[in-house]
């Protein structure tokens, strides 16, 4: 009976798998969690941890921002790309303030050593407004401007 | 049927295993057993697993020595097979010393390129009460390099849940219709789920783990991809899988957990007890941020920026850190809680932060929160001596889970509740007669005060079988829905509650009736008391009279785990009246 059961529900979540949207256009920059109502929360959360429902891509190992624009630099590393365009509003916030976990791991993706991060988040802080310089700001610009201060 | 001693069957498959294979292994040994069972999460005569595909004999899931041979079979004829299942073929090779056809894995590659650190955690996520999702917290584990980088990964186990509705919820996650499924993420998008968007403070443990042991652990996660069980709330839990996922810190010592019902504070009590854990650290949410940078602003600077966020005025230049802080992360709180549309989300945030980046100083936030394995246990026993009207009795309850407004607060969220299925009998010994006094199957209470900027809900939903006054003076026991939702006024520690309520109860007939409840509460490491009255009127049954019912609760906390209590009681319907007053002494493991 409980196989039966195991199968059945296998079946039906499968089948719900393939009906699920792909919804990949989570957006590039500032918010990207949109809200529009209570499900849209709920399935856009999940569009980013899980990267997107369906079942075979619960392991969310690559992005789902790929089609966001590329910056010049840092072309190849993809890590870098995901983390800005994925936390564009977080890392927003630890460059005002000049310090935090989200300048730290992107310091670490950009291979800056430990001793000039100090004079590295001054600079981030000091330069906010260029590498935010308005609410439609893309994580292309965010990295290429960071790349040349 | 056990694996730990060795039978003539066993011996047999070792036997048939040895003859396929040049190397000499010299039996499955207990070491080696241990992680097998490991690897098939095989428990108690089975596999938890409920998926097929992730057995290769069809009887797997009951019998893992047949597993075992049609493992080494599968693998020997098909060799793609070990990018499917690669910590089963890592155990062949190096536990078993079988040689295994190898093959390029790119996926399986990638993966691990993704999941590098040497470092392992459990992290513990608060509860949030008003998602009954969220009630009892959630765990999930975290692998990592280095301890800051929010690009490492995470592994979860959750269920597929589609049903916001908490009685649905509840009935089909008692009973296994929801399936859960792995996942892994990066870090970075738990904390914005947990953290920003459901107000859930995170507390990570540090545990301790061999390089090797975390590899299998990484390449037995390999395997849980696209494989489920079925969820079952208490048994089968978030919880108790990655509790299960632990044992890969030391396949040899078993881990167990000693409580019947498994939330997930008892998982990290556990590894506390064991002396598994390295270090613990403290992720504070949005919510508690807010709630700390609200410290240091006055009434005057919440309006100003309550203000500004309704477009009625600027943001003023040259104010403090914690005032752009505040007004930034409050803007984030409004957009998750969908209070503001993008375009103004965006416009007003950067405003924000523009104003923050001139200011130079560096914030510093401190948090009072106790880590939630200091809490007591979740389990009570307790044993009373009280009166009932003239009547003096002997009462004796037990409830398995979780923590009410009187228990020790520490560890718990304040102001909250969770009960399931307490039961207390009451003795009477003058009269020699015996009853059942209270069967609480449901009771959750959440007075969560309002703020200047932050207007929660407070409810209640208490459902269970109790003793009440009808309108002609007798008590009896009739199965009772009250529920209520208002607001609680004043701050975590001291509060001051007011909650509409309806009384449902159900005997032969139906009662029905509605009315208010009031009441104060104060909740403190060695004191917690708790006053309410409820008065209203009943529209149907017992005579359509008025109803007051008071209560009077006053817990001392002895211990973490010890605390005596005295309650009162006083009810009257019409001219029916009755009291009682107790003292018990409450224990909890």
């Amino acid at each position: 009976m409980k196989k039966i059961l195991a199968v059945f529900g296998g079946s039906l979540l499968l089948a719900g798998a393939s009906l699920a949207v792909n919804k990949s256009n989570t957006g590039c920059g500032l918010g990207y969690v949109a809200m529009k109502d209570q499900e849209g929360v709920v399935f856009e959360v999940l569009a980013v941890t899980t990267n997107g429902t369906s079942f075979n891509q619960t392991f969310g190992i690559t992005s789902g921002t790929l089609e966001c624009e590329k910056p010049a630099r840092f072309v190849k590393n993809e890590k870098l790309q995901r983390f800005v365009a994925e936390n564009m509003d977080e890392l927003a916030q630890d460059i005002a303030r000049g310090e935090g976990r989200y300048v730290d791991t992107l310091a670490d993706l950009m291979g800056v050593p430990a001793e000039k991060r100090p004079e590295f988040y001054t600079k981030l802080q000091q330069n906010f407004d260029r590498i935010f310089p308005s609410e439609s700001v893309s994580s292309a610009h965010v990295i290429d401007t960071i790349a040349t201060l | 049927m056990t694996l730990l001693q060795p039978s003539k069957k066993l011996i047999t498959v070792i036997a048939l295993l040895l003859i396929g294979t040049p190397s000499q292994g010299g039996g499955l040994s207990r070491e080696k057993e241990n992680v097998w069972r490991l690897l098939l999460h095989y428990g108690k005569g089975e596999s938890t697993i409920d998926d097929p595909n992730f057995f290769l004999h069809p009887e797997g899931k009951r019998k893992p020595l047949e597993e075992l041979s049609a493992t080494v079979e599968s693998l020997k004829k098909n060799p793609e097979l070990r990018c499917r299942f690669p910590a089963r073929a890592y155990f062949l090779e190096r536990y078993m010393g079988v040689e295994l056809p190898r093959v390029d894995c790119p996926e399986l590659e990638k993966f691990l390129s993704q999941l590098k650190g040497s470092h392992l955690s459990i992290v513990f996520a608060d509860s949030h009460i008003n998602s009954p999702a969220s009630m009892f917290g959630h765990t999930f584990l975290r692998i990592y390099e280095k301890e800051g980088d929010l690009y490492s990964f995470i592994a979860n186990y959750a269920a597929k849940v589609d049903d916001s509705n908490a009685l649905l919820y509840a009935f089909k996650g008692l009973f296994g219709y929801y399936p859960g499924v792995y996942s892994v993420a990066p870090f970075y998008a738990k904390i914005r789920e947990y953290s920003g968007i459901e107000g859930r403070d995170l507390w990570e443990y540090e545990l301790d783990i061999s390089e090797e042991n975390l590899k299998l652990l990484k390449l037995h996660l390999w395997e849980l991809k696209d494989t489920y069980a079925y969820y079952y709330f208490f048994h089968e839990n978030c919880s108790t899988e990655v509790f299960y996922l632990l044992n890969f810190t030391e396949p040899q010592d078993r881990l167990r957990l000693k409580t019947p019902w498994t939330v997930p504070v008892d998982t990290v009590k556990t590894l506390v007890e064991r002396g598994r854990v390295k270090k613990i650290s403290y992720e504070p949410s949005l919510l508690t941020k807010l709630k700390a940078r609200q410290k240091y602003l006055s009434e005057e600077d919440i309006d100003l920026i309550r203000g500004w966020v309704r477009g009625k005025r600027e943001l003023p230049k040259g104010r403090s850190g914690h005032f752009y802080e505040f007004a930034s992360d409050y803007i984030r709180f409004l957009y998750y809680g969908r209070s503001l549309d993008r375009k103004t989300y965006r416009k007003k945030f950067l405003e924000s932060l523009r104003l923050r980046s001139r200011v130079r100083e560096r914030e510093r936030l401190s948090f009072d929160r106790e880590p939630p394995h200091l809490s007591h246990g979740s389990q009570r026993f307790y044993l009373a001596y009280g009166v009932e009207e003239e009547n003096p009795f002997i009462e004796i309850g037990y409830r398995p889970v979780y923590h009410d407004l009187l228990d020790r607060p520490e560890g718990y969220k304040k102001n909250a509740e969770i009960i399931f299925s307490e039961v207390s009998l009451r003795f009477f010994p003058e009269e020699n007669r015996a009853l059942l006094n209270r069967w609480s199957m449901i009771k959750i209470t959440s007075l969560e005060p309002i703020l200047s900027f932050y207007r929660p809900m407070s409810w209640k939903v208490d459902f269970g079988v109790y003793r009440f006054k009808n309108n002609k003076g007798k008590r009896k026991s009739y199965l009772l829905l009250n529920s209520g939702g208002g607001y609680t006024f004043g701050r975590e520690g001291l509060s001051l509650f007011l909650l509409p309520e309806l009384r449902l109860m159900g005997r032969k007939d139906l009662v029905a009736g509605g009315g208010v409840e009031l009441g104060t509460l104060s909740q403190g490491d060695r004191l917690s008391l708790l006053l309410s009255v409820s008065g209203g009127r009943y529209a149907h049954g017992f005579g359509r009279e008025e109803y007051l019912y008071a209560k009077a609760g006053l817990g001392v906390h002895l211990q973490k785990d010890m605390s005596l209590r005295l309650s009162g009681l006083y009810e009257r319907v019409g001219n029916g009246e009755s009291s009682e007053a107790s003292l018990s002494l409450l224990l909890y493991f």
